[in-house]
């Protein structure tokens, strides 16, 4: 097989917005005409995975890898034994969703060696209005605490600074500044700054000194509009 | 108020709790409220607290009286099947008259179930729980918000009627993120003297904390007390919060917590079509709004109620409309939440 196609593998904070930009990644890339793999890595969170859009995605045409069956509403610290299959692939683009914190990115871990064989990027989500990563040393903290759980280097920073609908110009901004900080300090690059569609009324785009990615939601409340089905954990 | 952050539910009633000015906290993990003891145990040794990760529940709801008999803000957390174990527990601390919080984030029964919200464990949390002629006081948080503000509130009431408050969220409102802000100040612990062991206020004041009476008349006696206690607690800490009361609606619905999230967006989305629905929302469900949801039903054509499980609540519902006008119930059980489209279509039926 051609090492064409990308490994991305998204970690961040608990909370950082991981799911959703993972999910959005894989929508862009699939568009973009990529065959998309999205491999759900989270064994922390018991609600809100990237497992629940599986049905959604089928008929989009991308492949989600995350537990099947029953066990896909468990609370285990389990994963797909197609996982290990999905990061040696390269006739596809394979976007690895990894459970926040140091604690979900130790199951990296457990495949870094066929990581670190093969070309791969490992994305930071930053979302600064979580209290875990409020601040430039909280968000290095953090960094540094994910590449020594994982065994990986971050090699790209996204701006993810929201507060629902309280997500304003400067909330977004403050995001931005911290994960270009953040990425000088750990010679990454600083990438893109993400904004949900339904926050974009809020937020002056002209402000945003960066590559702007508009986020759909997917990840929805049972009683939001538009949540697809009756919501199973 | 300080900066709004994001949190999950059980982040942010767990911070509330430490600005609250609780050190002490005794718990065994349990999805979905694990983050809960996870953010105790991270930030309890950063403000010299004690945390604790108990054995047992049972173990833990002991832990939790054993701190409050020594006069300290103390709580647990668990989620149905750990509350379940801690029920001889909180019974003897509703006995002790003892100050307490302990935090349901509930999930899907009967049994082990599973993992997903419900609102099955009502009828435990309002009627007592444990064994004996008792009562906790309830609350019922609909946002995160609400969830992280009422830790300084139960503990509030505890401490003024000396008994043990339970705040029963469930799995979406401990998982879920929103916006959440603390204020910058809480109401300080209530002078512990009053109950505390070894803080005597005159010679002859002995606290004697203990939940045995062999003697009938003494145990009499003590129960009635508890109940006169019961009619302060009726009558000062009854909360609920209305919604599109002035409409003109003919329907009420009724729901709390993460069901009356549901409700409201379908009260919401029906208004768009022009039928207008009324919405009362208990915040307490013990002491329960018997007065306000009757009122509210006065001269309504039906009362609906909105839960997450097969039908508990509902039967306080009948009991304040006492026949008024029918009451009708749209439930689900096994831990499925409603999408918006279907509790609008639910209740369509039920109003056609």
């Amino acid at each position: 097989m051609e090492n064409s196609q990308d490994l991305l593998i998204i970690t961040g904070s608990y909370g950082s917005g991981k799911t959703e930009y993972a999910v959005n990644l894989a929508v862009e890339k699939n568009q973009g005409g990529a065959p998309t793999t999205l491999v759900d890595l989270d064994v922390v969170n018991p609600y809100f995975r990237s497992r629940d859009v599986r049905d959604q995605f089928s008929s989009l045409g991308i492949e989600v890898v995350a537990p099947e069956g029953a066990f896909t509403h468990a609370d285990l610290p389990m994963l797909s034994p197609r996982v290990k299959g999905a990061v040696k692939r390269t006739d596809r683009t394979v976007i690895l969703d990894v459970g926040g914190d140091p604690m979900g990115a130790r199951v990296l871990g457990r495949f870094s060696q066929d990581i670190m064989a093969r070309a791969y990027s490992m994305a930071l989500i930053v979302n600064t209005r979580r209290p875990e990563t409020e601040d430039l040393e909280k968000v290095l903290n953090m960094a540094a605490m994910i590449q020594r759980a994982s065994g990986l280097q971050i090699t790209e920073l996204v701006a993810n600074s929201h507060l629902m609908e309280f997500t304003d110009t400067d909330v977004v901004v403050e995001g931005i500044a911290a994960a270009r900080e953040a990425a000088g300090a750990l010679n990454a690059k600083f990438t893109r700054v993400c904004v949900l569609e339904d926050h974009l009324d809020n937020v002056d785009a002209s402000a945003l000194d960066a590559e702007l990615v508009v986020l759909k939601k997917f990840m929805k409340k049972p009683w939001e509009p538009g949540c697809r089905k009756a919501y199973r954990c | 108020m300080g900066k709004k952050v994001l949190m999950k539910g059980n982040e942010a009633v767990a911070e509330a709790a430490i600005l609250a000015g609780c050190r002490h906290y005794f718990a065994y993990p349990i999805t979905p409220q694990s983050e809960l003891i996870e953010y105790m145990a991270k930030k309890m040794p950063l403000v010299d607290g004690t945390f604790l990760q108990a054995e047992s529940e049972v173990a833990a709801i002991n832990m939790v009286l054993g701190a409050a008999a020594c006069g300290v803000r103390v709580m647990t957390s668990s989620s149905s099947p750990g509350i379940s174990l801690k029920q001889e527990g909180i019974s003897y601390i509703a006995a002790s008259r003892l100050p307490a919080v302990i935090v349901n984030v509930t999930r899907g029964g009967p049994g082990l179930g599973n993992i997903a919200p419900m609102q099955c464990d009502y009828f435990q949390a309002t009627r007592g729980g444990g064994h004996g002629d008792y009562y906790t006081p309830v609350l019922s948080p609909s946002t995160v918000q609400e969830f992280a503000d009422m830790a300084p509130m139960a503990f509030e009431i505890a401490e003024k009627y000396l008994t043990p408050v339970m705040i029963l969220g469930d799995g979406m409102l401990g998982q879920m993120m929103e916006p959440v802000e603390f204020p910058d100040a809480y109401p300080p612990q209530k002078d512990p003297s009053e109950w505390a062991l070894g803080a005597r206020r005159t010679p002859d004041d002995r606290h004697i904390i203990n939940s045995l009476y062999i003697d009938p008349y003494v145990l009499q006696e003590k129960t009635e007390t508890l109940f006169k206690v019961y009619e302060e607690i009726k009558k000062n800490e009854t909360r609920f919060e209305t919604y599109n009361m002035d409409s003109g609606a003919k329907y009420l619905i009724v729901a709390h917590g993460t069901a009356a999230r549901v409700a409201k967006s379908a009260v919401d989305a029906l208004k768009e079509e022009g039928v207008e629905l009324a919405l009362i929302r208990p915040i307490t469900l013990w002491p329960y709004p018997y007065d306000a949801v009757a009122e509210a039903a006065k001269g309504k054509e039906k009362v609906i109620t909105i839960e997450l499980s097969m039908g508990q609540m509902v039967e306080d519902v009948k009991l304040a409309v006492c026949g008024e006008c029918p009451v009708e119930f749209i439930g689900k059980a096994g831990g499925v939440v409603f999408t918006p489209e279907e509790i609008v279509s639910l209740i369509r039926e039920k109003i056609s």
